[in-house]
């Protein structure tokens, strides 16, 4: 058991208590402002007579699980051809691969109803509306996936290597290394699948969140729907003990820096493997970015939109960089126990995950509009605050998973040594999970600028997001108008990640000498 | 020690900075409005340049996107941030005004205005209204287009009709007011048997429009701006005021009102004084949302009805919006939504 000293237990409570302001706090202002809105006991028969429609329910588990399914099968085999074996253009694929991120699925949906409308084919229904969120969200699978894969070390492999192939390596050492990311990642899909209202209702499939967003939207209600929404935490709490059993400590396989795993060498499969993966999941976004990039008009984009890109972009950094600080330390803290109660801190980041935006939007309304928080409300500074209150919990699960990589005897010896707790954090956590911080920034960089939900709640009069201001022009500007400013969001998105990409690519120049070809 | 004190000295001269910014601003008003940006937004900048007072606006998207300003009206209710809210049809006003955020005000500019088209308390008031319209793809029908909204249940037109989702925003209000015309009975009776003939229901008026140009709908129900997008978009589409013999066209007018509490009543007033004017009128209708002038005589572009070329239905528009939550949940039930 390490010993904690005083100064390392205040640094963890006050970080604690910065997360804890962030994300939780919102969520209970909210619940607070419509506690007696919520005890009308209309609400709860509404609630009974919302569950007696077990099909709306069972729909929604249905293609929550579909899509968390598809995404998986798809993810893991991109995430692992670009971490582990030499398939050409690696990077390249990895980059394209994420942009199903860029645009949230519902645009996705309606470009590919359009292109198979003009061929007879119709996308409704329930396995329509489940393939275009796994192919859309693949890359949460895809990317952890792949963070996974490429950090088990490769004397382990080595052992399992021989004990029999490629499979039994596979099966026994770099799966389960993986295994806690991967879950993780087929988690938030599912989370994000099961609150999908847009998706849905353009393929004409009835799912619960219809009761909770007609609450919101079509009654103002705000106390009804926080009652609607008593399912969604029920099945939070299925998710917490999922995600307990799959992101046990990875007893056989531990995260190493100094002997990077063997890439597969694909031979003659090379090139035909670089075009299944460009093709395969590719297509999610090439036919509907043609059928965007078709209808756009850069000339469109007058000098109006200089100012929500700028926004974003800035905004968006910022709070990746946040995010990936707070939650790397929040998950370290959790991960380890080194907080009490810290396996209830994780099952608290699902909850809050699973919560709809606008809860955390009006939460972080009921928060900070009072004259205590006039420095801040009215002000961009609400949009950080909102990205980081919907976000946060995200970025903690992923690192929480990724951590189970990282054995806990190193830290422990570190500790020992007399390094303490922060030093251990500082020394050893943080150099080793550098690669983590890139691909989960990445990944809130591009979620940030997507949000929508929250930010059209909390962003001040005047001030508008790229996100927010396609949404708000999508439904009669012209088309070219908004596949324009679509087509500047996908750019936004990406080009920072390739840049980062870049500049990773060449650090790693250096240590691709220990990387050998099997 | 010294990294706090450094980040106090930031964050109070960053204070010191945005107060000094508050001092010197210029005037201005705060407006959040539900009418699509792309028709708002020249309207609210003619104010400005109009008056010189300065507006920040805070927009919506479409009802099925995100959940809406009134949310967040009702939420900052206690410390209100918004001055006027613009909304492009009645019921979000009433909505506001039972939750008591509405104040108050009777502009002179709404005198010419029907009393149909205005609280009789000052709360809200109407103008520029949009009809809900048939949009017909005439590449798929060929004969006679629909002309009512019966037409939903003639066989001919079995799964080639489309609606938006009847749970929310104008599709809401036109399914509220058959239900408030026509009786429970009668109408929960005309939207089964609508889903018998394979009806058709579709997120939102923009996916109808989508649909119908498309050709995957041969005709649907929209609002006139909605259709008039299309029609400047080249789709081959065209567009039918329906019961025009019977029910009348639904006319849905864009509301104004005063928030209670605003922080800038001054200026909020003078801004619904300008929206309700004839001349902003008449600068909607000139928009591609066409939208019809309530006061008399307003001048509007070729093409463009005012509400008094068409037989517009007899709607009292508390009475439909206070039963729409009781007619949402039947067409939950009933359409499987």
């Amino acid at each position: 058991m390490l010993r904690h000293s005083r100064s390392f237990r205040l640094g963890a409570a006050l970080i604690l208590s910065l997360h804890a302001l962030l994300t939780v706090a919102p969520v209970v202002a909210f619940g607070l402002s419509t506690i007696g809105a919520g005890l009308r006991a209309e609400l709860w028969a509404e609630l009974w007579r919302q569950l007696s429609q077990t099909r709306l329910l069972l729909n929604s588990l249905g293609l929550a699980a579909l899509a968390a399914a598809g995404a998986a099968l798809v993810g893991v085999p991109v995430g692992f051809a670009v971490a582990r074996t030499d398939l050409p253009w690696r990077q390249g694929i990895a980059l394209l691969s994420l942009l199903p991120l860029t645009l949230p699925p519902f645009l996705w949906a309606t470009a590919w109803q359009r292109c198979l409308s003009l061929h007879g084919v119709s996308l409704a229904g329930l396995g329509g509306a489940a393939g275009v969120m796994a192919l859309a969200w693949f890359p949460l699978v895809a990317w952890p996936a792949g963070l996974g894969f490429a950090h088990v070390d490769s004397s382990l492999e080595d052992d399992l290597r021989t004990l029999g192939g490629e499979w039994v390596v596979f099966r026994h050492g770099t799966l389960p290394a993986a295994l806690p990311l991967l879950a993780t990642g087929s988690v938030v899909v599912f989370i994000l699948a099961l609150g999908e209202f847009g998706v849905p209702a353009l393929l004409q499939v009835s799912a619960y969140p219809v009761a909770v967003f007609t609450a919101f939207s079509a009654f103002y209600d705000a106390g009804r729907a926080s009652v609607l929404c008593v399912p969604f935490l029920a099945t939070a709490g299925l998710l917490v003990l999922a995600l307990r059993r799959a992101t046990r400590e990875v007893d056989l396989a531990v995260l190493s820096q100094l002997s990077l795993p063997r890439r597969i060498h694909l031979g003659a499969w090379r090139w035909p493997a670089a075009a299944l993966m460009v093709l395969g999941p590719g297509a999610a976004w090439v036919v509907p970015l043609v059928v965007l990039a078709w209808a756009a008009d850069p000339a469109a984009l007058a000098g109006e939109f200089r100012g929500p890109w700028l926004l974003s972009l800035l905004t968006a950094l910022l709070a990746a960089v946040l995010l990936s600080g707070l939650g790397l330390t929040v998950g370290w803290l959790c991960r380890r126990g080194h907080v009490p109660g810290s396996q209830g801190w994780l099952a608290l980041q699902v909850v809050l995950l699973v919560l709809p935006g606008t809860v955390v939007g009006l939460g972080l309304v009921e928060l900070w509009n009072r004259p205590a928080g006039a420095w801040v409300y009215g002000t961009p500074g609400m949009i950080l605050l909102g990205w980081l209150a919907r976000l946060a919990p995200l970025l903690v699960l992923l690192f929480a998973a990724f951590l189970a990589q990282v054995p806990l005897e190193c830290e422990e010896a570190v500790w020992l040594d007399g390094g303490g707790g922060w030093q251990t954090f500082t020394r050893l956590i943080v150099p080793l999970c550098r690669p983590a911080l890139a691909v989960l920034g990445a990944l809130a960089f591009i979620f940030c600028l997507g949000e929508l939900a929250t930010t059209i709640l909390v962003a001040p009069p005047g001030v508008q997001t790229l996100a927010v201001r396609l949404f708000t022009v999508e439904a009669n500007a012209p088309q070219h108008l908004t596949s324009s400013v679509a087509l500047m969001l996908v750019a936004t998105c990406l080009a920072p990640v390739a840049l980062l990409a870049a500049g990773i690519a060449r650090c790693s120049h250096a240590e691709q000498g220990s990387s050998t070809e099997v | 020690m010294r990294v706090v004190l450094r980040i106090s000295g930031a964050l109070s001269l960053a204070a010191g900075l945005a107060g000094c910014a508050q001092q010197a601003a210029p005037q201005q008003v705060v407006c959040y409005s539900s009418t699509d940006q792309v028709f708002a937004e020249p309207v609210l900048k003619a104010f400005e340049q109009e008056t010189g007072i300065q507006v920040k606006a805070k927009y919506d998207t479409e009802e099925t996107k995100t959940t809406g300003l009134v949310n967040l009206i009702q939420q900052e209710k206690g410390r209100p941030q918004a001055d006027v809210f613009w909304s492009s049809e009645t019921g979000r006003a009433i909505t506001l005004q039972k939750a008591g955020c509405l104040a108050a005000y009777h502009s002179p500019n709404a005198q010419g205005i029907p009393s149909a088209f205005k609280d009789a308390g000052g709360f809200w008031t109407g103008f520029s209204a949009r009809a809900r319209v048939i949009l017909y793809n005439r590449q798929r029908v060929k004969s006679a287009p629909p002309a009512s909204v019966q037409d939903l249940l003639k066989p001919q037109w079995h799964e080639a009709a489309a609606i938006p989702n009847p749970l929310f925003g104008t599709s809401s209000f036109q399914a509220a007011t058959l239900f408030l015309v026509w009786g429970n009975q009668r109408a929960s009776t005309f939207f089964e048997q609508a889903k018998a003939n394979g009806l058709q229901v579709l997120p939102s008026n923009g996916a109808v429009k989508d649909a119908v140009s498309e050709g995957r709908a041969a005709w649907g129900f929209v609002d006139t701006d909605d259709a008039n997008v299309a029609i400047k978009d080249a789709k081959p589409v065209a567009v039918v005021f329906p019961d025009q013999d019977g029910l009348g066209t639904l006319v849905m007018p864009n509301t104004v009102s005063l928030l209670q509490g605003a922080p800038h009543p001054e200026a909020g007033r003078r801004l619904i004084d300008f929206l309700l004017s004839a001349a902003t009128e008449q600068r909607l209708a000139a928009m591609d949302c066409v939208q019809m002038p309530l006061h008399p005589g307003v001048p509007t572009p070729p093409g463009v009805k005012r509400v008094g070329d068409i037989k517009a239905t007899a709607v009292d528009y508390v009475a439909v919006a206070g039963q729409m939550r009781d007619v949402d949940q039947r067409l939950q039930r009933l359409l499987g939504l």
